[in-house]
C-alpha cells in the first residue's frame, strides 16, 4: 500500500505545484456553460431544454483537453520508462495518477456544476442530480480518456488524434449522463440511469488501467 | 505472503469486484424501465406516468382511424391484444402507416387515458414476404376463423 | 508418453468411448431443448458432434502431429512471406466467387424477387443495407480478434491486417447508414432517428475512422499496429451494443430476420433470402479481396528491404 501511497503524494504535488493547468481546465468548464446563455436567446424555456447538453459536453470536453498533458511530462523527462522497467507493477502509477486527477479535475466540476447549472435556470430540487449524475460520469470520462493518452503520448498534434479517439467512446456516458437530468427534470426516478452510470464506471475501473498500461508500453516502443 | 503477490491479488480480485457490481448494476437498471417505453397493456393499467414525455408502441387497431377533412389532425386506437388506448396526432403520417401497422409514438399521456403524440413513426416487421403469398396467408387465416365460428354456431 | 505405450493402447480407449457416449447424449438434449427450426438444428449439431469425434479420434493416436501442425500454422501464419505466397494463389479465385456471388444476387434481388407486401419494390435496398451492415460489424470482430493475436502473440500478420481491414470496414459502415436513412424515409417516415440502433451503428463509424487516424499518425509501423490492436480491442464493446441494441432498447429498427443459431421462425420468405444470402456471402468476399490486397500492399512496403520481395520485384519485371 505504501507504493500506492508514494505515487499518489507524487502525483499529488506535481499537480498542485503547477495550478495554472487546473485553473485552465476549472475555467474552461465555466466559461463554455455561461457562453451558451449569450450566443442563444436566455429565455427561461431555452435554456432549461439544452442545460442537460451543455453542462455534459463542457464537461467531457473540459476532461478531453486536460487529459491530453496526464502522461506528456512524464513522457518527455523520460520518467515514464522509468517507471515501466521499474520492478513494482505499473498499474499502481496509473491507478494514483488517475485519482489525482479526477480529485483535481473531475471533482471541481462536480462541485461547480450546481451553480452553473442555476446559471441555466435549472429548478433547485433538480441540482443534486446535476451533480451526481457528474460525479458518476466524470471518472469514466478521466479513465477512457486516458486509455487515449496512453496511445497518443509520445505524439506531436497528439490533441485532435485523440479527439478523434475518444469521443466515440464517450458517447455512451454522455447519453446516460444528459438522459439523467433530462429525466430528472420530468420529474422520474433517475436511480436506474444512475445505476447505468455506475456500471460504465465499474466496468471501465476493472479493465480500464489495464489498457492504459498496455498503451503506455506499445507508445514507449516496449 | 510476499508483498508482491499480495498486490497482485489485490488487484485480481479488485477488478472482479468491479466487474461483478458492474453487472449487478446493469441488472439493476434493467430492472427499472430506463427506456421511457410503454406498451398499451401500462398505458391502460396506470403503470405509464401522466403528462411526461415518453414513447409509446402497438398496433393501429382496426377501423379506428378517424382524418379530420379539414387539417392534419388524426385519431387512432393503439392496441397489444390486451389493452387500448386513443392517440391523437396532427401532421403527416409515413406511408406505411396504416390499420394493422406497428407504430412508435412519442408524446404525452394525458389526463383522460389519451395519447397526444407529436411524432408517429411507422415501425415495420423482420417479415419479409410478397404479396400474393402474404394474400394466401390472409386467405387462410379468414377461412380458418370462418370454420371456426361455423363450428362454435353449429 | 513413450512409443511403446502408444502402440499398446487400444483403438477405442475406454475414456473416448464414455465421452462418446456423453457427447451423443449431449446431442440429443440440445436437440429437445433449442429452439430452432429442424434442418439448421440438425446441420449443426450432427457436424459439430462428426468433427469433435474426428478430432478426439485423431488426437487419441497421434498426439504429435497435431501439436506440429499448431506450430507450424504459427510460424506460417505469422510469415508475411508465407502469406504474400498463399494469398497471391488465392486471389484470382477469391475475386471470381466474389464477382459470381454479387452478381448473381444482385440482379436476382433488384431485377428478379418479388416486392415486398406492404413496402412494396423499396425493401429492395435490404439486398444493400443488409450485407454492408453484417460485413462492417464482421470486419470489427475480425480486427479485434486480430488485435487479440497482436498483443498476445506479436504476429506482424495481425497488426497487418488490422491495418488492411479498416478502411473497407469504415466504407461497409458508411453505406450501411446511409442505404439505412434512403429506406428509412419511405418505411418509417424519417430519415434519422437517435436510436439505439442508429446512433451505435454510427459509433462504430467513428471507431473505423480513429483506428485509421491512429495508424497514420504514428510513424513506426510495428508500434502503429499495436496501438491500433489496443484501441481495436476496446471497441469491440460496441460491436455487441450494435448487435443486441434491438432487444435490449425497443428501438425503432425491425430486429434480425434471419438467423442460424437463434430462435428464429423464418421470417423471411426464401424467393428473398437466397438472394440476400447471394449478396451477404459475395459482400465477405469482396471484403477478404480488398483485405488480401491491401495486406499484400502492405507487406511489400514493409519488406522492402528484404531479399524475398528482390526476387519478387525482379520476376514481375
Amino acid at each position: 500500500m505504501s507504493l500506492l501511497l508514494a505515487c499518489l503524494r507524487r502525483e499529488w504535488l506535481i499537480s498542485i505545484r503547477r495550478p495554472s493547468e487546473l485553473v485552465n481546465a476549472w475555467f474552461f468548464f465555466v466559461v463554455v456553460v455561461s457562453l451558451f446563455p449569450l450566443a442563444i436567446a436566455p429565455r427561461e424555456e431555452t435554456l432549461q431544454s439544452m442545460a442537460s447538453g451543455v453542462l455534459w459536453v463542457a464537461a467531457l470536453l473540459a476532461v478531453l483537453l486536460s487529459i491530453e498533458s496526464l502522461f506528456r511530462d512524464d513522457e518527455a523527462s523520460g520518467v515514464l520508462e522509468q517507471l515501466l522497467v521499474a520492478p513494482q507493477e505499473m498499474i499502481w502509477v496509473v491507478l494514483a495518477k488517475l485519482s489525482v486527477h479526477w480529485l483535481l479535475i473531475g471533482f471541481p466540476l462536480v462541485l461547480v456544476s450546481p451553480v452553473l447549472a442555476y446559471m441555466l435556470q435549472l429548478p433547485p430540487e433538480i441540482l443534486p442530480a446535476v451533480a451526481y449524475s457528474l460525479a458518476l460520469g466524470t471518472p469514466s470520462l478521466v479513465i477512457i480518456g486516458a486509455i487515449g493518452a496512453a496511445l497518443t503520448v509520445g505524439l506531436q498534434r497528439g490533441g485532435v488524434l485523440l479527439a478523434l479517439l475518444i469521443l466515440p467512446l464517450y458517447v455512451p456516458v454522455l447519453i446516460f449522463g444528459a438522459g439523467a437530468i433530462q429525466r430528472a427534470m420530468a420529474g422520474d426516478d433517475i436511480s436506474g440511469v444512475l445505476a447505468v452510470l455506475g456500471a460504465i464506471l465499474a466496468l471501465t475501473l476493472s479493465v480500464g488501467p489495464w489498457a492504459i498500461v498496455q498503451g503506455l508500453k506499445i507508445s514507449t516502443g516496449d | 505472503m510476499n508483498p508482491v503477490r499480495k498486490r497482485r491479488l489485490i488487484l485480481v480480485v479488485g477488478g472482479l469486484v468491479a466487474f461483478s457490481a458492474a453487472i449487478g448494476l446493469l441488472l439493476y437498471a434493467i430492472s427499472s424501465n430506463i427506456n421511457l417505453f410503454y406498451s398499451p397493456e401500462e398505458v391502460v393499467s396506470g403503470e405509464a406516468p401522466v403528462g411526461k414525455n415518453m414513447r409509446v408502441g402497438g398496433i393501429v387497431a382496426d377501423g379506428t382511424v378517424r382524418r379530420d377533412s379539414e387539417t392534419l389532425k388524426v385519431q387512432f386506437d393503439v392496441t397489444d391484444g390486451i389493452g387500448t388506448f386513443t392517440v391523437y396526432y396532427s401532421g403527416i403520417l409515413p406511408d406505411l402507416f396504416r390499420e394493422g401497422q406497428g407504430i412508435v409514438a412519442n408524446g404525452m399521456l394525458q389526463e383522460d387515458g389519451t395519447f397526444e403524440a407529436y411524432e408517429v413513426l411507422a415501425k415495420h416487421d423482420e417479415e419479409y414476404t410478397p404479396p400474393e403469398v402474404q394474400h394466401a396467408l390472409d386467405k387462410a387465416e379468414r377461412m380458418k376463423a370462418l370454420q371456426e365460428a361455423a363450428e362454435t354456431a353449429g | 508418453m513413450s512409443k511403446k505405450q502408444i502402440d499398446k493402447q487400444p483403438l477405442f480407449p475406454r475414456h473416448f468411448l464414455i465421452s462418446s457416449v456423453l457427447g451423443l447424449l449431449g446431442v440429443v438434449l440440445a436437440f429437445y431443448i433449442w429452439d430452432v427450426p429442424l434442418a439448421n438444428k440438425t446441420v449443426i449439431l450432427v457436424a459439430s458432434y462428426v468433427i469433435g469425434w474426428c478430432f478426439y479420434f485423431g488426437a487419441i493416436h497421434r498426439p504429435s502431429w497435431y501439436w506440429r501442425t499448431l506450430v507450424r500454422w504459427y510460424h506460417q501464419l505469422g510469415s508475411p512471406q508465407h502469406f504474400y505466397r498463399i494469398s497471391g494463389w488465392w486471389l484470382p479465385w477469391l475475386t471470381l466467387i466474389a464477382v459470381f456471388l454479387l452478381g448473381v444476387g444482385v440482379v436476382w434481388g433488384l431485377a428478379f424477387s418479388p416486392p415486398h407486401y406492404e413496402q412494396g419494390n423499396s425493401y429492395r435496398i435490404i439486398y444493400l443495407h443488409v450485407p454492408a451492415a453484417s460485413g462492417a460489424l464482421m470486419g470489427y470482430m475480425a480486427m479485434g480478434f486480430c488485435g487479440v493475436v497482436a498483443l498476445v502473440w506479436r504476429l506482424k500478420m495481425a497488426e497487418i491486417m488490422i491495418k488492411a481491414i479498416a478502411p473497407f470496414g469504415a466504407v461497409l459502415a458508411a453505406i450501411s447508414l446511409f442505404s439505412g436513412a434512403v429506406w428509412g424515409k419511405p418505411t418509417w417516415g424519417t430519415y434519422w432517428v437517435w436510436d439505439a440502433r442508429l446512433t451505435s451503428m454510427l459509433i462504430l463509424f467513428f471507431l473505423y475512422l480513429g483506428i485509421i487516424a491512429l495508424q497514420n499518425a504514428i510513424p513506426d509501423p510495428r508500434q502503429a499496429g499495436r496501438a491500433a490492436s489496443l484501441l481495436a480491442i476496446v471497441g469491440v464493446v460496441n460491436v455487441f451494443i450494435v448487435r443486441y441494441s434491438v432487444e435490449w432498447w425497443h428501438s425503432l429498427h425491425q430486429g434480425g430476420s434471419m438467423s442460424l443459431f437463434g430462435a428464429a421462425k423464418s421470417q423471411i420468405h426464401p424467393s428473398m433470402l437466397w438472394p440476400l444470402l447471394l449478396c451477404m456471402f459475395g459482400t465477405y468476399f469482396l471484403f477478404a479481396v480488398t483485405v488480401f490486397i491491401r495486406a499484400r500492399t502492405e507487406i511489400l512496403w514493409r519488406e522492402r528491404r528484404s531479399n524475398w520481395v528482390r526476387r519478387e520485384v525482379e520476376n514481375a519485371i
